[in-house]
């Protein structure tokens, strides 16, 4: 990875993942009997990576709100539903906000705390892994003979620590769905999940 | 061109390649299948990005929960979670750890690292400490304490403050942890809080400071504005405003340790000071951005120098701020090294 795609990925890590969870939450809430939230992310996350720079940023979890809300409005027209602008831009003047307002800190501090709940579920052997390579800056293999497996294990407590991380913020929206009114339930169903473009 | 994949599978492979790239050794072939797979699709790359960030964020928590037990006891300074039996921890982690905060600081603080560089040595060695809790026993937990002048302290669970208020400043001093103020106003009596050799002043405003190891702390302005200084420099001081947020660790005085404190606790969080300019002539504000960034500004024409300037820039980025000098100068910027070079045109 070069050096800006690196600052962009501490970027992201530290001024858009702490957010996740609440647009997702929103996402979930508001379109989720409409697009698929998964899809939503990754489009989203791929919009804020093609950035060229992020100076011009100054309240990210704003911009990832706007960027998400862009992406569930391009993957709307794409299948052809039309009359729905009127109802978001009713909703985004309650949320956009570009001033950076004095509960601004404590906000962010929230969605941290947020965060942090997410990362006590880290598997312990995962959290190893990562204090001997990020810490004491052991290499793989080094990792790997200290913790005494091989290091493609040491991969997969990578891999899984992740998947368990980013599994249970999923399950948070989808509890966040399951309070959603089923009533446009049928049709949202066929949209999700075939995908239009 | 676009992946019929569900999204979750998506999801997976991003996470294997985000693993793979972050701590594997990727070979070249297994490289070139990477990035067809990150050219095939832009859900592959945005979920690629995401995973690399989540396991970024997840990392830095984890090296920052590393961090932050590693305070007040002396006869553990750190602490040992994975493995205590080799002397090579001793050794290995104090190091790491400042590999950690420099890491952080080198992104998000430059200013701040830079400043601790070219920082000299002295000054400010035992505030006299006196007034509501006495020199004994300072306030610990998680409490909200009002001062005599009327202020109010909210602090940490783990902070500690020593407090002298007299007629012409109000002294506060940070031992060890986080406390938010919001300072009572009073011109007569400056606000003076110091974490380490790191001083932030105020008049009436809210704010929080942290303590950063020996040293050095965390400002960051939720009200009002504040004026940060390390040690003796508070002629250069930064003002922040609301919503800012400054970390400088000037480092140890060579000469005069403090050997009661303990070592780094928390890393600071990230985010950036700015230089606000109230029509200041662009030479000084030059040389305020040459302070705090290795990135120099250089003036070619001293015409340009008279110049007023106004507005907020990022302290770190000298960049965009030697652009709008060129813009209102009718000047150009060229580059030479690690100089940025204005020049009229």
């Amino acid at each position: 990875m070069g050096e800006k795609s690196d600052m962009m990925t501490a970027w992201i890590a530290r001024e858009i993942v702490p957010h996740e969870a609440a647009i997702r939450k929103w996402l979930a809430r508001r379109w989720g009997h409409v697009v698929d939230v998964d899809d939503v992310m990754q489009e989203a996350y791929c919009r804020i990576a093609n950035l060229s720079s992020v100076d011009h940023i100054d309240n990210p979890g704003g911009y990832f709100h706007r960027t998400a809300n862009a992406v569930v409005t391009d993957i709307m027209r794409r299948a052809g539903i039309i009359n729905f602008t009127s109802m978001t831009q009713i909703e985004w003047s309650n949320v956009v906000d570009y001033e950076p307002l004095p509960d601004r800190t404590l906000e962010t501090r929230q969605e941290w705390e947020r965060v942090n709940g997410l990362l006590g579920k880290l598997p312990d052997t995962c959290r190893k892994v990562i204090e001997l390579r990020r810490v004491e800056g052991l290499s793989r293999k080094e990792t790997a003979e200290r913790l005494g497996v091989s290091e493609n294990d040491v991969k997969n407590h990578l891999v899984r620590g992740l998947q368990k991380i980013m599994g249970a913020m999923a399950e948070q929206d989808d509890l966040a769905r399951s309070d959603a009114p089923p009533a446009a339930g049928k049709k949202g169903e066929v949209i999700g999940q075939h995908r239009p473009r | 061109m676009a992946s019929t994949d569900p999204a979750n599978v998506i999801d997976e492979q991003a996470i294997l390649w985000a693993v793979e790239t972050a701590h594997g050794e990727l070979t070249p072939v297994s490289r070139t299948e990477r990035d067809a797979w990150l050219a095939a699709d832009g859900r592959h790359r945005g979920a690629y990005v995401r995973a690399c960030a989540w396991l970024r964020a997840i990392e830095d928590s984890v090296i920052e929960a590393h961090a932050a037990p590693a305070a007040p006891s002396a006869t553990r300074p750190f602490p040992l979670s994975v493995n205590d039996n080799g002397s090579d921890r001793d050794e290995v982690t104090p190091r790491t750890l400042r590999a950690a905060f420099f890491r952080w600081s080198g992104r998000a603080a430059a200013g701040g690292a830079a400043l601790a560089m070219s920082l000299g040595a002295l000054v400010a060695v035992g505030v006299p400490v006196a007034g509501l809790f006495g020199d004994a026993a300072p306030v610990a937990r998680e409490q909200t304490v009002t001062l005599r002048d009327g202020s109010v302290v909210m602090l940490d669970r783990d902070a500690q403050i020593q407090v002298a208020l007299s007629d012409n400043i109000r002294k506060i001093t940070l031992l060890s942890g986080e406390a938010t103020f919001k300072v009572a106003r009073d011109k007569t009596r400056p606000f003076v809080v110091r974490s380490g050799d790191v001083y932030a002043q105020a008049t009436g405003t809210v704010y929080s400071v942290r303590r950063i190891g020996l040293t050095g702390g965390t400002v960051k302005v939720t009200e009002g504005s504040v004026l940060v200084w390390p040690r003796d420099e508070r002629d250069q001081a930064v003002l922040l405003h609301a919503g800012g947020t400054i970390s400088l660790d000037p480092g140890p005085i060579v000469a005069n340790p403090e050997p009661q404190q303990a070592a780094p606790r928390r890393l600071p969080p990230p985010e950036l000071a700015q230089i606000s300019l109230d029509n200041v002539p662009v030479r000084s504000a030059v040389v305020r951005f040459n302070r705090v960034n290795t990135t120099q500004i250089v003036l070619a024409d001293p015409a340009i120098g008279d110049i007023g300037i106004i507005g907020l820039y990022r302290a770190n980025d000298p960049e965009h701020f030697a652009e709008a000098v060129a813009a209102i100068s009718g000047g150009r910027i060229e580059r030479s090294g690690r100089n940025i070079v204005i020049k009229m045109k």
